[in-house]
């Protein structure tokens, strides 16, 4: 049996060799695919490890701490060592000096000496006002060393700029710095802390420079961790953090007050958060003292009658009570025994009761300022009535308020450097004598309650608590209580809500490069038909060698062989092909993978945005496609050899591979199929019409079910020509007996049809889907949302754009540029984080979130593909679902469906989570997808919402334009330049949707490549098996020659049997498609992928006519009288 | 279809050799043949002697090393492909040993075949087929497929191919080569009666002495040399 094989395998070696080169396609491309999957990740991942360096965590803030703290993460044991760096990391815009060109989300290092050795690099600096520039910053701004460079940075320091002491008016600083080298890659010139596949323009320029521009002397904002030989964990830095970390570097101070035995507690941002407040009370209730909040605001006006004081400093605290026992009383006595509703009453101090003249039960008005959260600044008014009033000097001084920035250091009150508008003009000299003698003492007095609920913020509704040792207790030593203070405090506040966050970025790095696209699977799908096509040309030759040898296997039954040990030669020459097929295969697939590869980094670099792939191979995926492609190709084996079991071995002696019943028999099974898929496939759409079934998926169902009915009514009309006999002389006789020539195999001819059909549907159904970059909708209900342009800041901008301060203070000139003002802004919050759209190749750990104000949500604007709406107004509005309550407190977001359904891989209803400010873990509910919109890159929630999980992010940073679509392309520039310092970038809508549907169109054009070579491949097989055709015809081609058909009728008979089964399969690919896209078609408009998808189908067409050319080639070239003689 | 008849088959001072390796092999040499119209011969001889050759050779299939085959007058082989065609087409009927009939084509369909690349409508000559597959014996299996047939009738059937389009050459080839005796019988008496009915000149190649006896002359080849016997 064995010499046998080898026997067939040698005789057969042309089928053979045909059959194991279609093994070996399918083996190539699937392993091929999967190998581009692992070289992406594994590239991405490189990827990370080259732009983190040695970097293993970081320990980060968006606030200054010291950089002393550094040195606490530092350790060498017998075993390990971890190294730290302290280091400055920014956002900034970069401008050559010379030269109007600027990038924004350029990252700012200020290093020294030590980031270098602890990334092992050899090299220092660097100095002066040298900054070394990354080589992609260099190249994006043609930066050459010398040139002058003018950095943009964010100055943000500890006061919030949206409370009323933050300055708004300054919120970034320019530096003049000079290019030094230009860094490579190796050489940290691509250093990010952010996992992006996108270029990185970074920029190091020295430490102490930064530090010290910065005013930010000795303080940094990031230490990077590193362990050795193992990476140090989070946990392990965390635990270091919270041992080693100083209020001081959460913004907490203790201030000592000797003068009243007591200890006040404030924070660098001026107010007190919630949570530190809370620990203070614990801390203090644990050592014994008696501690009381204090929230001190500054009044612009406190007023009775026509009298008022201006800029006074008032304090709401519950005097007389808990630490503000000391506080004397004049008139009146504390809210608790007071007539007048506790939040209506004021107290005054004795000064300000006789400046206004006021008496108890007098009205008292006070107008103080408030940020909204929109960016405008108000006056509001308190109405109250006095109540008490109370010594100057008698225990409500000016310890009772913090440090004022710009106020509390002023010499009088004409010097005070406020952040919010002042009119020096109703300065009296008798304010300034007060100033003089109190500096900040409060004038008046409100309850702790009433001042909360008057300028509470999100930041926090104390300025201070104010400790004291119980009256009854011992005196105690002050320092010695602090301190104690100071430790159980750092026991109870997580650094992590103060703002020291630890990210363990190799880790996320390495997940995240994982990818949100899974490549490997991505190209299995965009190879599938390649893949099919290798597969099915394998079965093919197998089962024209099984034809082939038809009366062979004839012989080998009259000569006694079981049907089974027959089936065991062909198995095992099918074996060992598949095998040898599987090897080549494997060789193959290393080409293939690599041809990928190149092209991911070429062609289809829109796809990815990075040419830093590259090929990996992977012995599992080897061995993952061998297997599936030998056990497809053996599964073919036995397909070819199904039929001959039923075929007696007369028929087989005779040639007949399926007898006539049979092919009857097959014919009516195969009309009920065709039936039964054209009924389903009704079904299916009149499901769709009655809405329950989606459009999409319905009709590409139904588009689906259409092909296999049409397939099965070809393979009917191969079994079973009906019509008259071929009588009729000329071309049409020839056409027709072309036409019965492609009966004669029908499982051939059907599967050259199929390969054909397959092709088209995936062409024309692909083509459908391609996005038109050029043109975009602007109407409201569009992607667009109507706007026609999209801002976003580096620096956050804290003033309203659309009022007319807002615009003075950003410095948008509408007398020089009136077109300015049919500009309307629409802002939103932005929580800084991964882009979350197929822009980036990193799966998202944490994506950009955007805070939606109330005034967009309402205007009800983009168009969705899927929401949780239940009310017909949330159906009407679905942007009205983020202010629906989850019964589970999640908070509702909405996202772009792409973003959603193949970055996120989640569904409208599913949940997000991640990390809020204070480092507690949120939970996002997507309740509506947006389609094919702008928004890919991020997530919206509500901008309440928003305030609530990310206080400290301030501003907005993120912007949708309102402009008349015909000035947008004319705004950008002079919008830019105005804007330069906040580092505002303007994109125009359609670029950005275009860039989105550039990676969206290069998917696209690789499944429709690799779609076409799997046509080519089709097409092969096809040729192959015309050719096979007529080799196994010679005996009657010659005959017709001999009765008088020339080379031409013998041409027009091979090429109309190629013709037809090349249109049966683009007809029913194309056909059963455009059912298929009718969704697709109809949001564009109606109008069917002619030209891309019909000029393909078009050339395919052609190159099967011109393959079909090699067939009659054959035939001119083949000897007449040999063919007579059958031999 | 052209009325034009062939009368008279000449062929003069054949000869055919093959080159090879060891040299010229001579397959033929200084044949001579005349047939009048209505005549009927057989040519025997063993294996491999060249009785193939010389069909295909007045058959206008195969050109001679040298010689000359004139069918009425016309000498084939100075015509052009298009002109051989045709002339094979309209004068000259094939029967070869195995019968080639096209697999996929029914009965008639494959009697019918010679008369698709006419260039002109043969309006008759479906009723034709079905008349001389009526007279082979076949008119109840029109519609079979040739897998659906014994050896004998897809002889009977490839007869009725050679005499559709009404030729005045017949040219035979081993045609019951295949056949047991019956089936040769039944398939020579037909040869025979069609060949009589109609008036065409026949030459049937056979090793089978007793039915090349049933023709009119009979020829031995031999040593490339064609004798009367």
């Amino acid at each position: 049996m064995r010499r046998l094989v080898c026997r067939n395998l040698r005789y057969y070696w042309r089928t053979n060799l045909a059959a194991l080169a279609g093994v070996a396609t399918a083996v190539a491309v699937l392993s091929g695919a999967l190998l581009v999957g692992e070289s992406v990740r594994a590239s991405l991942r490189d990827l990370v490890v080259r732009r983190l360096g040695a970097t293993d965590v970081v320990v980060a803030s968006d606030r200054f701490f010291r950089e002393d703290l550094a040195r606490a993460f530092a350790s060498v044991d017998s075993t390990a060592k971890t190294t730290s760096c302290p280091i400055i990391r920014l956002e900034g815009a970069l401008a050559r000096a010379e030269s109007s060109r600027r990038s924004r989300a350029v990252q700012v290092y200020g290093v020294d000496d030590r980031f270098w050795h602890f990334h092992g690099i050899a090299r220092t600096g660097p100095s002066g006002r040298t900054a070394l520039v990354g080589r992609a910053l260099a190249e994006a701004l043609g930066i050459k060393p010398g040139d002058d460079l003018l950095l943009r940075l964010d100055t943000a320091g500890w006061i919030p700029r949206e409370s009323l002491f933050g300055r708004r008016e300054s919120v970034g600083r320019t530096i003049r710095l000079t290019a030094g080298e230009i860094l490579d890659a190796d050489g940290l010139g691509e250093f990010t802390l952010q996992s992006s596949q996108q270029q990185v323009l970074a920029v190091f320029i020295p430490l102490a420079r930064l530090q010290r521009d910065l005013a930010q002397s000795l303080r940094i904002n990031a230490i990077l961790v590193a362990g050795s030989p193992e990476p140090v964990g989070a946990g392990q830095v965390r635990s270091v953090l919270e041992r080693q970390f100083s209020l001081q570097d959460v913004g907490v101070t203790i201030r000592p007050l000797p003068a009243r035995q007591a200890l006040a507690v404030e924070s660098a941002r001026v107010v007190l958060d919630d949570s530190t407040a809370r620990a203070v009370a614990e801390s203090a209730a644990e050592l014994g003292l008696v501690s009381s909040g204090v929230f001190s605001y500054l009044a612009n006006t406190i007023r009775t009658g026509s009298r008022e004081i201006p800029y006074s400093v008032i304090t709401a605290a519950d005097l007389g009570q808990g630490a503000l026992t000391g506080v004397r009383f004049i008139e009146g006595a504390a809210p608790s025994v007071s007539a007048v509703a506790p939040d209506e009453s004021i107290w005054l101090n004795e000064w300000t009761r006789k400046d206004l003249g006021a008496s108890p039960g007098d009205p008292i008005e006070v107008d103080y300022y408030r940020w909204q959260d929109d960016g405008r600044l108000t006056v509001e008014t308190a109405r109250l009535r006095l109540v008490g009033v109370i010594a100057t000097d008698g225990g409500a001084d000016s310890t009772l308020a913090p440090e004022f920035p710009g106020i509390s250091d002023a010499r009088d009150i004409r010097s005070w450097d406020p952040p919010f508008p002042m009119d020096l003009r109703r300065i009296r000299e008798i304010d300034e004598d007060y100033w003089h003698r109190y500096r900040a003492s409060p004038k008046a007095f409100v309850t702790l309650a009433a001042g909360q609920r008057l300028w509470r913020s999100r930041f926090g509704q104390l300025s201070s608590v104010r400790l004291a040792v119980p009256a009854a207790g011992a005196p105690v030593d002050l320092r010695t209580v602090s301190e104690r203070l100071a430790s159980l405090l750092r026991e109870r506040i997580d650094p992590q809500s103060g703002g020291l966050a630890v990210v363990p970025v190799r880790a996320l790095g390495f997940a995240a490069s994982a990818g949100s696209t899974d490549f490997g699977e991505y190209f299995v799908y965009f190879s599938a038909f390649l893949i099919a096509a290798g597969i099915l040309l394998a079965g093919l030759f197998f089962r024209l060698g099984v034809e082939q040898r038809v009366r062979e296997i004839g012989t080998l039954q009259a000569m006694g062989f079981p049907f089974a040990a027959i089936r065991r030669v062909f198995l095992t020459e099918g074996a060992l092909l598949s095998a040898a097929g599987g090897i080549l295969g494997v060789i193959g697939a290393i080409g293939y993978g690599g041809i990928l590869i190149l092209g991911l980094r070429t062609w289809w670099i829109g796809a990815i945005g990075t040419s830093q792939m590259f090929l990996y191979l992977s012995a599992a995926d080897l061995a993952v496609g061998a297997v599936v492609g030998v056990v497809a190709s053996l599964v073919s084996v036995l397909w070819a050899l199904r039929g001959l079991r039923h075929a007696s071995a007369r028929e087989l002696l005779a040639g007949v591979l399926e007898p006539r019943l049979g092919r009857q028999r097959r014919a009516r099974l195969l009309r009920v199929v065709a039936a039964l898929a054209l009924l389903a496939a009704v079904a299916l759409l009149a499901a769709t019409a009655a809405g329950s079934v989606p459009d999409v998926g319905g009709f590409f169902g139904a588009g689906v079910l259409l092909l296999a009915s049409t397939l099965s009514l070809t393979a009917v009309l191969l079994r079973h020509p009906r019509g008259r006999p071929i009588t009729t002389p000329g071309w049409r006789g020839l056409v027709r007996l072309g036409a019965r020539y492609a009966t004669y195999r029908p499982g051939r001819s059907l599967l050259c049809v199929a390969l054909i059909a397959f092709a088209a549907f995936v062409i024309v159904s692909v083509e459908a889907f391609r996005k038109d970059a050029g043109s975009v909708d602007l109407s409201s209900a569009s992607g667009t949302g109507g706007f026609p342009l999209v801002a976003r800041s580096v620096l956050p901008i804290v003033h309203d754009p659309n009022g007319h301060a807002g615009r003075e203070g950003l410095g948008i000139d509408t007398s020089q540029h009136p077109e300015f003002a049919r500009v309307r802004f629409v802002p939103f919050r932005e929580r800084p984080g991964e882009e979350a759209s197929c822009l980036n190749l990193y799966a998202p750990q944490e994506p950009r979130i955007l805070g939606a104000p109330l005034s967009f949500i309402r205007e009800s604007r983009f168009g969705f593909q899927s929401s949780l709406a239940q009310t017909a107004e949330e159906q009407q509005n679905p942007w009205l679902l983020l202010g629906t309550p989850q019964p589970d407190d999640a908070i509702p977001a909405i996202g772009d469906a792409n973003t959603i359904r193949y970055i996120l891989h989640r569904a409208v209803g599913d949940d997000i989570t991640l990390r809020g400010d204070d480092g507690a873990t949120v939970r996002l509910r997507l309740v509506a997808a947006l389609r094919d919109s702008i928004l890919q890159s991020e997530l919206i929630i509500a901008e309440s919402a928003f305030l609530r999980i990310f206080p400290d992010r301030e501003g907005f940073r993120f912007f949708l334009l309102d402009v008349p679509p015909s000035e947008a392309a004319g705004l950008v520039g002079p919008l830019e330049e105005s804007l330069a310092d906040w580092g505002v970038d303007i994109e125009r809508a359609a670029d950005r949707l275009a860039a989105y549907h550039q990676v969206e169109n290069t998917y696209l054009s690789t499944f429709q490549s690799l779609g076409a070579l799997g046509l080519v491949l089709g097409t092969i097989g096809l040729s192959a098996v015309l050719l096979r055709n007529v080799l196994e015809r010679r005996h009657e081609l010659a005959l017709l020659r001999a009765v008088g058909y020339r080379g031409d009728a013998l041409a027009v008979i091979v090429i109309v049997e190629h013709i037809l089964l090349m249109a049966g399969g683009l007809a029913c690919g194309t056909v059963s498609a455009l059912l298929a896209i009718v969704p697709a078609l109809v949001a564009r408009g109606g109008s069917p992928p002619v030209a891309g998808a019909g000029a393909m189908l078009v050339v395919v067409l052609l190159g099967g006519v011109l393959s079909s050319l090699v067939a009659v080639l054959a035939i001119r070239r083949m000897p007449l009288l040999e063919a007579i003689r059958s031999e | 279809m052209t009325d034009r008849r062939i009368t008279v088959l000449e062929a003069s001072g054949l000869s055919k050799h093959y080159a090879t390796p060891a040299g010229p092999v001579v397959v033929l040499s200084g044949i001579d043949l005349r047939l009048d119209a209505g005549e009927s011969v057989s040519i025997v001889g063993p294996s491999g002697c060249g009785k193939s050759t010389l069909l295909h050779i007045l058959g206008a299939l195969d050109p001679p090393s040298a010689g000359h085959v004139a069918l009425d007058g016309t000498n084939p082989y100075t015509l052009d492909e298009k002109g051989l065609a045709a002339f094979r087409n309209r004068q000259v009927g094939f029967m070869f040993q195995d019968h080639h009939l096209l697999p996929q084509c029914s009965v008639l369909e494959n009697v019918l075949v010679p008369t698709l690349v006419t260039g002109s409508a043969d309006t008759d000559a479906e009723d034709r087929a079905r008349a001389l597959l009526g007279h082979v014996g076949l008119g109840h299996r029109l519609n079979h497929r040739p897998a659906e047939l014994s050896g004998g009738e897809k002889q009977r059937v490839a007869l009725a191919r050679a005499l559709i389009r009404q030729p005045s050459l017949v040219l035979c080839d081993e045609p019951t080569g295949n056949l047991d005796h019956d089936a040769t019988n039944t398939v020579a008496d037909l040869l025979l009666e069609l060949h009589r009915r109609r008036g065409t000149m026949l030459i049937v190649v056979t090793h089978n002495l007793d039915l090349a006896q049933r023709f009119g002359r009979t020829f031995q080849l031999s040593h490339a040399r064609l004798n009367q016997r």
